[in-house]
């Protein structure tokens, strides 16, 4: 996996599936991130950013049932490895640590 | 179904095999959600953009897997490098060329830039997709207001629905260092910016029980006026602010971002919610709700109307139903028409650019059949050369685009500092991520088909006609010459109906008669409601400013009204004639209501057709008046005179006023029907409007009675604040701009398509004829005359013009149907305009092709035939 940072969009997906759980295929997490923020990934950036994550071992992925709707196919159903975690808390430390200072505490 | 099926298709093109399972999975249901929850247009423009993610990012994929990563560079280097040494060996056509690419995809990467910013990109709000406008209908209108007793009881009672929120915009008087200065504010709900997703900077907003009458005043201050008036200071909180002369607590900073909806507003104040039930009623707040995205907008209507009927909240009118618009909608709508008319223009100006080009193109690789052949000859495989010419496309193609973003940027930059309210949204960046993958998209596309055209052009010339030399045209070669000059002749003729309808629509917009004088100068002040609280003490101010105006030396008349002509769109009240049938209850017939002063008609130039105007005891007790417009006598009294007859506008229990004059119609809104209009003595308007403005004509120039009429309002209303003094002139030029803009842009990208359409269409037709001499010497060599030649010759060169005239014609006058509701006053297709650029571009063609048919008859038919 290698010790590289997060790309700012890696983290927001991975943030994003973090609270999805086990329910983190890619509509559902740009759903989420288009809750918390103003942005709305496109299908293509966010797979392609779980995908490359995959492969770099900060995620694991599997195909889902089959559901019930006309024409439903299985989804593909992502999972925050444990080493995405610690990556993203030294990413979000250090951000914080820059940060100090430079804000008025409280606002 | 259907749609689905070929969305799979498309998917499973562009996604690398091991993807395209998942991909497929998703994004076509995903499709069908989107559609529930963001309408058809909403659904399209998701969909356009998922494609145009997966082609950027899985193409390259795909090639790679294709090709194997190393295999397609080195294929592909060599033939750059051969395209650019040839590109560089015929600078002329090549700058040409570049040139004329430029032209194209420069102008659609602008047209889709502001596109993007003004129709496609999300509100800058959090969850923006859940917000709604709230409209009410009645009897076919439909408004963005809303009651407050409305508001209040949806906020209190509705179901499923996750937020109420209402603003109003107004002005209020400042008083910073002891003078009154006006400022525009924004009242609004306690936790509004909660509910429109918008979170404050700094602080914190209304929370409730400020809204109620008595509490302690608080103010959130705009973010811009944080940054100029307080230097930036986070310690601003806590602080006072003088506002309508009360001091107000800094609680908040609202957040940088533009809200365009809201208006201009230097600071926002808590609404106050009106106790009594006759202030309930008013329809004057705009209203939002934020409703879960499980719940549909019919249904969450459906519910806000249900809490109407059971709480039966108070209202002037009966039978109003609520109805939930996108807000997005609500905000971009009005624009999209204007928005779409300048892409399509800018897109028919690219088509022509590119025709151009594969004109160009397919001219030069007819002439390098050649060497083509030799190469053949030597062993080169078709789809060699095929790759060739695509290759040198993508060089060509990538060049102008390159040359095209760049000069954009600096166009667009400068049209839109020189007309920054024309659009509703603010264009941050002309380059956005999206804009760059639209350029890259469009110029891959063109490029591919420019390349097409001249590989399979190029690659046609092997051996066949290797020694044969390229003589007459064959049958392949005139079609594709056919196609292009139709083409470009139907392009460039819609064009410039389209520039003509617009133009056409400006001068009749320009000529539309406004019923009032032009050389009258408006004073509107802002009378704050803390110190006017009431309807008589607005009206004796704004008396006190009548007289002091009106002892000005120069001034010939003073008058003042609610609403000025050209400015807003004016009050509205009901139109209600006593010896008519009455209407039933909600039934009411609407129009336009506004408050006027003894002197206004004569200050203002508008005409008195029958009766007299408003004299000074006008409106008190036993002489309850009114003047009605000449619109709103032909809706009620088509045959007979309205004087005598009594009228109301509002419910009985305010009066009935007796009808003593009728006036001429005055223009409100630029392209639309004059509205019938009553005009009441102020003392009997609806209340206090908190702004007045009063209208001075005089024997001297604006600009020496404009500093005179600031200073004699300052002086005689110390705490009223002057917005503006401005001429009718100025107002109704203002109120003009936007169709303006729109006409200059319309017809400067038809003189540009005409430019690019005669040239090509001149050059495709003369080389075309050219490359005919061969036949012509045969013709005239076997007895035919030349008379007999050249008319043959020419006659099949027009063939193809004739025919894209009559494919742009028909175009012409569909274009003109959907122009019809958005240009005002431009009639679909004028016959007489057409016929005479059907006229112009058939010339050119004429001109074109008669010019080497002469040339070719007049030579000896020895030397035609000699001729290659």
């Amino acid at each position: 996996m290698g010790g590289d940072n997060l790309g700012d969009f890696e983290q927001l997906v991975l943030l994003a599936a973090l609270r999805l759980d086990d329910a983190a295929y890619t509509v559902a997490v740009i759903e989420e991130i288009r809750r918390h923020t103003s942005r709305e990934p496109t299908h293509a950036a966010v797979y392609v950013a779980l995908r490359r994550l995959e492969k770099k071992g900060l995620v694991t992925s599997e195909l889902g049932p089959a559901t019930a709707e006309r024409g439903g196919r299985p989804k593909r159903f992502f999972r925050v490895a444990p080493a995405a975690v610690t990556l993203l808390r030294r990413s979000r430390d250090e951000l914080l640590a820059l940060w100090s200072g430079l804000e008025p505490s409280g606002s | 179904m259907n749609e689905a099926g070929w969305l799979v298709r498309l998917l499973r093109l562009l996604v690398p095999h091991e993807w395209s399972d998942d991909v497929v999975s998703e994004v076509p249901q995903e499709l069908v959600r989107v559609r529930l929850r963001r309408g058809r247009i909403g659904a399209t423009v998701w969909l356009i953009r998922q494609v145009v993610g997966w082609t950027i990012a899985g193409v390259p994929l795909r090639l790679r897997s294709a090709f194997g990563r190393g295999a397609l560079s080195d294929f592909m280097r060599g033939d750059v490098r051969v395209a650019v040494r040839r590109l560089r060996g015929s600078p002329i056509v090549s700058t040409a060329l570049v040139a004329t690419l430029a032209l194209g995809i420069g102008g659609m990467t602008a047209a889709f830039s502001i596109t993007d910013a003004v129709l496609l990109r999300p509100l800058p709000l959090m969850g923006a997709d859940e917000l709604f406008a709230i409209r009410g209908d009645r009897q076919g209108q439909s408004w963005w207001f809303v009651s407050a007793g409305e508001l209040q009881a949806w906020k209190e009672d509705a179901r499923g629905v996750s937020g109420i929120a209402w603003s109003a915009s107004g002005s209020a008087t400042l008083t910073v260092g002891g003078a009154a200065t006006y400022a525009r504010v924004e009242r609004v709900s306690p936790g509004f910016f909660d509910v429109i997703g918008a979170p404050l900077s700094l602080g914190r907003e209304f929370r409730q029980g400020e809204d109620i009458a008595g509490a302690a005043p608080v103010v959130v201050l705009a973010h811009h006026v944080w940054r100029t008036r307080y230097d930036d200071d986070p310690n601003v909180l806590g602080r006072a602010m003088v506002i309508d002369g009360v001091p107000h607590t800094i609680v908040g900073v609202a957040s940088p971002t533009p809200l365009d909806f809201l208006g201009r507003y230097e600071v926002v104040l808590p609404r106050t919610m009106p106790t009594g039930q006759l202030s309930q009623r008013g329809r004057v707040l705009r209203g939002y709700a934020r409703i879960p995205e499980s719940v549909a907008p019919e249904e969450a209507a459906r519910e806000l109307h249900r809490v109407m009927e059971a709480r039966d909240v108070p209202s002037f009118d009966q039978g109003w139903v609520p109805r939930l618009v996108p807000l997005k909608e609500e905000i971009v709508g009005p624009s999209r028409p204007i928005v779409l008319l300048v892409l399509g223009a800018v897109f028919s100006v690219m088509m022509v650019a590119s025709l151009n080009v594969i004109g160009l193109l397919f001219v030069q690789a007819q002439g390098r059949r050649t060497e083509a052949s030799v190469r053949w000859a030597l062993g080169a495989r078709p789809a060699w050369l095929f790759r060739q010419g695509i290759v040198e496309a993508l060089v060509l193609t990538t060049l102008g685009a390159v040359v095209g973003v760049v000069l954009t940027t600096w166009g667009v930059g400068m049209l839109l500092s020189s007309a920054p309210d024309l659009l509703p949204r603010t264009i941050e960046a002309l380059l956005h991520p999206r804009v760059m993958a639209f350029s890259a998209a469009l110029t891959l596309a063109t490029g591919v088909l420019f390349g097409v055209v001249s590989g399979w052009t190029f690659s046609r010339g092997r051996g066949a006609s290797f020694g044969t030399r390229a003589a007459t045209p064959g049958r392949y070669e005139r079609r594709v010459g056919a196609a292009l000059v139709a083409a470009e002749m139907a392009f460039a003729l819609i064009l410039l109906v389209g520039a003509g309808l617009t133009v056409q629509s400006l001068a009749a917009l320009e000529s539309a008669e406004t019923g009032f004088r032009a050389d009258a100068l408006v004073v509107e002040v802002a009378l704050s409601g803390s110190r006017y609280p009431t309807l008589d003490d607005e009206v004796d101010a704004t008396d006190e400013l009548r007289r002091a105006f009106a002892a000005l030396p120069g001034v010939v008349g003073v008058g003042s009204v609610s609403s000025v002509p050209m400015r807003r769109t004016g009050f509205t009240g009901w139109h209600v004639v006593e010896s008519l049938p009455q209407p039933m209850p909600g039934e009411e017939p609407t129009g336009g209501v506004e408050m006027a002063s003894p002197g206004y008609f004569d200050a203002q130039g508008i005409a008195v057709l029958e009766g007299r105007t408003f004299e000074a005891l006008d409106g008190d007790e036993g002489r309850a008046v009114a003047v009605v417009s000449h619109a709103m006598k032909q809706r009620f009294w088509p045959d007979r005179s309205p004087i005598g007859d009594r009228v109301r506008y509002g419910p009985t229990s305010m009066g009935w006023l007796e009808v003593v004059g009728v006036v001429d119609d005055v223009r409100y809104e630029v392209g639309s029907e004059m509205r019938p209009r009553m005009y009441v003595p102020e003392r009997r308007g609806f209340g206090a409007l908190t702004r007045r403005s009063v209208v001075v004509r005089s024997s001297l120039s604006d600009a020496e009675l404009a500093p005179a009429l600031r200073r004699t309002a300052m002086e005689t209303l110390p705490d009223a604040a002057v917005v503006s003094v401005e001429s009718m002139s100025g107002i109704a030029d203002e109120a003009l701009a936007p169709a303006r803009l729109q006409a200059v842009l319309l017809t400067l990208l038809g003189a540009v398509g005409l430019g690019l359409g005669a040239v090509g269409v001149y050059g495709l037709v003369s080389y075309q004829v050219a490359r005919r001499t061969r036949e012509v010497g045969l013709r005239l060599a076997l007895g035919a005359t030349r008379l007999d030649v050249t008319k043959r010759v020419v006659r099949g060169a027009l063939r193809p013009v004739l025919l894209g005239a009559a494919v742009g014609a028909a175009g012409a006058v569909a274009l003109g149907g959907v122009v019809d509701g958005v240009l005002y006053g431009a009639r679909a297709a004028d016959p007489v305009v057409l016929t005479a650029l059907v006229g112009i571009l058939v010339s050119v063609a004429v001109l074109a092709s008669l010019a080497p048919a002469v040339r070719a008859a007049r030579s000896d038919p020895g030397r035609a035939l000699a001729v290659e």
